[in-house]
């Protein structure tokens, strides 16, 4: 017999978003703070891909927040990866909270081995012990608040994989999916909304 | 035997009773109807390990009180 007691669903934390934003896509040039960051890399890298591209509308209100730190593990896992020709990929780590609207902080990020081609990603199987290891040295009750990869050269944008991904496993509204070009100096994020994929703005905080 | 399900997406958990002759892949299927989730898409997690969905508990070594968590498998292209 199996038989569910009760069900305890994760409280939002009310707090103000975070106040010391260092970039607010939209505002600034994610590429001229990329390669201030020192991540860009040169045309040589750039590969083709034939994924389909799948269109997304924009979406003006502002509801994710990345930690500066998370964001330049990020961009240095793309830019190693993309030196070895291949597309990098990782979990993003934080909460949800609440203020007035839900939003999403991403406070680390987490990364293992991967199975990676110039257009295609995924996690070894092995690799998973990798990824526990990490998630036990987090102190606070964390929720994959979405993923990131990388594309390299072909810009960023959620491709047919990218999309049945998003709504398999990262289908709430406050899940996001960055796609980081360290190539084009592109790093730009997406959500499912109404089952249709939305270009969301974000700001990186330190 | 009580066990607690973290789904890793959203931070919630369900709390549920179990037989020791349940199998992981009758924990796994009623964990994933309720959050309406496709069971195999998913890598299960005791502490360290994957736990293999055809173990039965005892194989699995599953304990009273034990937590074990829905981690996703993404792809990207």
């Amino acid at each position: 017999m199996i038989k569910i007691d009760s069900e305890k669903r994760k409280e939002y934390k009310i707090q103000p978003p975070p106040q010391h934003t260092v970039f607010e896509y939209g505002r600034g040039n994610i590429a001229d703070y990329m390669q201030k960051k020192g991540v860009l890399l040169q045309e040589k890298y750039r590969k083709k891909s034939e994924e389909e591209r799948v269109e997304s509308r924009v979406q003006e209100e502002l509801d994710f927040y990345i930690h500066e730190e998370a964001c330049e593990k990020m961009f240095h896992h793309c830019r190693e990866m993309a030196l070895t020709e291949k597309e990098a990929m990782g979990f993003l780590i934080g909460d949800v909270k609440y203020w007035n609207k839900t939003y999403a902080v991403v406070y680390e990020v987490a990364t293992a081995s991967l199975e990676a081609s110039p257009v295609y990603v995924r996690f070894h199987r092995e690799a998973f012990e990798e990824l526990f290891d990490r998630l036990d040295e987090i102190d606070y009750e964390y929720v994959l608040v979405g993923w990131y990869h990388s594309h390299l050269g072909y810009s960023s944008f959620m491709s047919v994989i990218d999309i049945e991904t998003q709504k398999k496993y990262f289908n709430q509204p406050f899940h996001a999916a960055l796609v980081i070009d360290p190539i084009l100096g592109e790093m730009k994020a997406f959500r499912l909304s109404e089952n249709e994929c939305v270009e969301i703005p974000y700001a990186i905080f330190r | 035997m009580k066990i607690t399900i973290k789904d890793a997406e959203t931070g919630n958990r369900i709390n549920m009773e179990i037989d020791d002759d349940n199998t992981v892949e009758e924990i796994i299927e009623e964990a994933a109807n309720y959050w309406k989730k496709t069971p195999g898409a998913y890598v299960i997690r005791l502490g360290k390990k994957i736990l293999q969905a055809d173990l039965t508990i005892e194989e699995a070594m599953l304990q009273d009180g034990d937590v074990i968590e829905f981690i996703p498998d993404p792809e990207g292209g």
